[in-house]
């Protein structure tokens, strides 16, 4: 156990904040849609011209074959310089790339990772179905291996970003007999092929960035199968890990710095009996207790990643991470209600708009996609604490 | 930079862990094996032997080099068999010897030969300086009475006070109302390194009665049959033991967070002690508190007994919540520091 970084880990980060210093983008990322996918590729573009993209990621694909530690030097330093994020490159930087890295072939590796890397080619998930989200083995999206191509016909929900993304990690099922985990197979989906169909679903924020995607006799070839026909399963699974294991130092810096606006502004609002906010005890104390809360999944995450590095490998233990941060960030806008009183409502429907009851909203994104905490709660009873499986 | 054990760390762990199993079972707790509140001599030098009592003392009172790490490991075991009290108010006693200069007594303490109490404000609507009306926890071997506030931590002589015995919720705890004011004190140091160590080993003990509850559940619920299965089979009773796990990785992320930070500080650092420190008091309280009661009612009836072991958990939980500091003051500390941008 130990505080210190090493005199490499503080080289890396020195030489993190003195690039990012003259190079991170000065103008605003544009609303449009069009006008967003550009500037995010353009950025990850820069970074990786720049030496900086794929920090883990292996050499050989444009990497910098570097540990988890370093990824997350580099994503605190990115936040520290008011970086843009990741946003459309998101699934292939934190999904599609590492399933790739784990178990695609090196023709799919080659031809892929790089592109990543480079902002030339976004992705979208393809794993949830209208009666496949929770119970995620039960899709039924079908595939039929017919030649050199499998052919693709049925319904993928919540999709998002599907409405600009290159490819889709697209989960079917290849054999018509199978149940439950087994006959699924993970597809390198080319959105762009005739047959497949986006249609965007309006969400409570008044956003459509998730989509249902539908699929008309959709061709793919079969190169573009990852992992080998039937299974699909344990690449999805590795897909979810992964995300499980790094993919949320982003949103705990997230949290750190909304509690620290919310005690901000709880200094000087005041509530509806004329008293400020932060000299009401009930609301004092739930923001001490959230600003902890926010200050151990920093500790937290320092935990795992050593837990990774020691294993080599995320384990379900990224579950735990999950539940906590998307607790964590649904309970910093439950108490901004409690806290902006009025200014709560004022919401024009705008994404660059008030932020306290648009993320409100969002929180369920959170707390639901990826597998719901309900589901994210099984997986720690019976995988991380070996109780016996209910169903 | 990582929050694993390394060998000498895992060492201690299961050293702790199995002096804590061997000599201090919970079955001692019990009222009809129970000999009286505090542990025998024999059992107290043993503990003695194991050289807890002063881990992070300078070399001149006889230290071995240890500091906050190792200190909050060895009480983090401790919780996991509501240890006496006593180690802790006597390792913050040596401790404060220590830091006044007077190895002699530290060694003594650390050696032990004597025993300390920690004693609290009864009124709080005095002056934290006023003495006159104070609660020990800790008892009747007591020789010295540890006093915390923010500014000062003190050591005080016990001999000749008059100390009226109390009920206690927690019965293995002696509790006693005194008053110690024109007491001696033997020895004084600035408060506030000693308090936030007191409130890492706290927090310590917290979480591991937090873990072992957890620990308890997870068992039972595996063997435990209604309508034919074992009680883990249905979400009611699985997800709010993932729940217990959830809350114990936090904290104890953050406990062992904060054990760094304090040590660290003690070389010089001030990293946002007292931050990392009251956040890991916030959350070990609260992991506890929830746990202990979900291991009751998980449980179910067996657990309301007093032949069972959950009532010692819950009973020594709010004995250690009201210990050193309180959460409002916690709760304070947090709101008010700055954390360090990585």
């Amino acid at each position: 156990m130990d505080l210190y970084e090493t005199a490499e880990d503080k080289a890396f980060r020195a030489a993190a904040r003195d690039w990012l210093m003259s190079n991170v983008p000065k103008e605003k990322r544009p609303e449009d849609i069009q006008g967003a996918l550009e500037f995010d590729c353009s950025w990850q573009k820069t970074q990786y011209e720049g030496g900086w993209a794929g920090v883990n990621w292996p050499k050989a694909y444009g990497g910098q074959e570097l540990s988890g530690f370093h990824y997350m030097i580099w994503l605190q330093e990115l936040w520290r310089a008011r970086a843009p994020g990741q946003h459309a490159n998101y699934t292939g930087l934190n999904h599609a790339g590492p399933t790739l890295i784990a178990c695609g072939n090196e023709a799919q590796k080659s031809e892929h990772l790089p592109r990543i890397l480079k902002g030339e080619e976004t992705w979208c998930q393809g794993f949830s179905e209208p009666n496949a989200g929770s119970d995620l083995a039960n899709m039924h999206c079908k595939g039929e291996i017919d030649g050199n191509e499998i052919v693709v016909n049925g319904h993928k929900t919540w999709t998002s970003n599907a409405h600009f993304a290159d490819f889709q990690e697209l989960v079917v099922r290849t054999d018509p007999a199978s149940k439950r985990h087994k006959g699924l197979t993970w597809i390198i989906g080319d959105m762009r092929v005739p047959g497949v169909t986006v249609r965007p679903i309006k969400t409570m924020t008044g956003d459509s960035e998730v989509n249902d995607t539908f699929y008309d006799d959709a061709r793919f070839p079969i190169a573009n199968i990852v992992g080998g026909i039937g299974n699909g399963w344990s690449v999805a699974m590795s897909t979810l890990s992964a995300e499980r294991g790094t993919g949320f130092i982003n949103n705990q810096m997230e949290v750190s710095e909304w509690i620290e606006d919310l005690i901000g502004i709880a200094r000087k609002t005041r509530l509806a009996d004329g008293r400020l906010a932060i000299k009401d005890d009930r609301i004092a104390q739930r923001l001490a207790f959230l600003k902890a809360q926010t200050v151990s999944i920093k500790s937290l995450t320092l935990s795992m990643l050593g837990e990774i590095q020691r294993r080599g490998a995320p384990g379900p233990e990224g579950s735990i991470m999950k539940v906590l941060v998307t607790t964590v960030y649904q309970e910093i806008f439950r108490l901004a209600s409690d806290i902006l009183g009025l200014d709560f409502l004022k919401y024009s429907y705008q994404r660059s708009g008030n932020m306290w009851p648009q993320k409100y909203m969002w929180s369920w994104v959170l707390t639901i996609a990826g597998g719901s905490n309900e589901i994210q709660r099984d997986i720690i009873a019976t995988r991380v604490m070996g109780l016996p499986r209910g169903r | 930079m990582d929050l694993l054990l390394d060998e000498e760390q895992s060492q201690i762990v299961d050293s702790t862990a199995s002096f804590a199993r061997k000599e201090l079972p919970l079955e001692r707790l019990h009222e009809k094996t129970r000999a009286s509140d505090f542990v025998d001599d024999s059992v107290w030098s043993r503990i003695a032997g194991m050289g807890w009592l002063g881990m992070t003392l300078s070399e001149a009172s006889g230290g071995v080099g240890y500091s906050e790490i190792e200190e909050m490991l060895v009480f983090h075991e401790l919780g996991r068999v509501c240890a006496p009290l006593e180690i802790m108010s006597t390792v913050l006693a040596a401790k404060i010897g220590d830091a006044a200069g007077q190895h002699e007594l530290a060694a003594s303490l650390a050696a032990g030969q004597a025993v300390a109490a920690l004693t609290v404000n009864r009124d709080p609507t005095l002056d934290a300086e006023d003495l006159s009306s104070q609660m020990l926890f800790g008892g009747s071997q007591a020789g010295y009475a540890v006093h915390l506030t923010k500014d000062w931590a003190r050591l005080i002589d016990l001999q000749g006070t008059d100390i009226i015995p109390v009920p206690n919720l927690d019965k293995s705890v002696r509790l006693g109302e005194t008053d110690l004011r024109n007491k001696k004190i033997v020895a004084q140091a600035p408060g506030e390194r000693i308090l936030q160590t007191a409130n890492l080993l706290v927090s310590a003990q917290l979480q591991g009665a937090a873990e072992e509850v957890m620990n308890l559940i997870t068992e039972y619920a595996k063997v435990r049959e209604t309508f034919g299965r074992p009680i883990a089979a249905y979400q009611a009773v699985s997800h709010p033991i993932a729940n217990m796990k959830v809350r114990c990785e936090a904290a104890r992320a953050q406990l062992f967070y904060a054990s760094l930070v304090l040590a660290e500080s003690s070389k010089g650092g001030t990293r946002d002690a007292d931050l990392h420190v009251s956040s890991a008091r916030l959350l070990c309280e609260d992991t506890a508190l929830r746990n202990v009661e979900d291991n009751i009612q998980l449980h179910g009836g067996i657990a309301v007994t007093d032949e069972f072991t959950a009532h010692f958990f819950l009973k020594r939980v709010h004995v250690l919540k009201r210990m050193v500091s309180n959460a409002f003051t916690q709760s304070e500390i947090v709101l008010n520091a700055k954390m360090t941008p990585f």
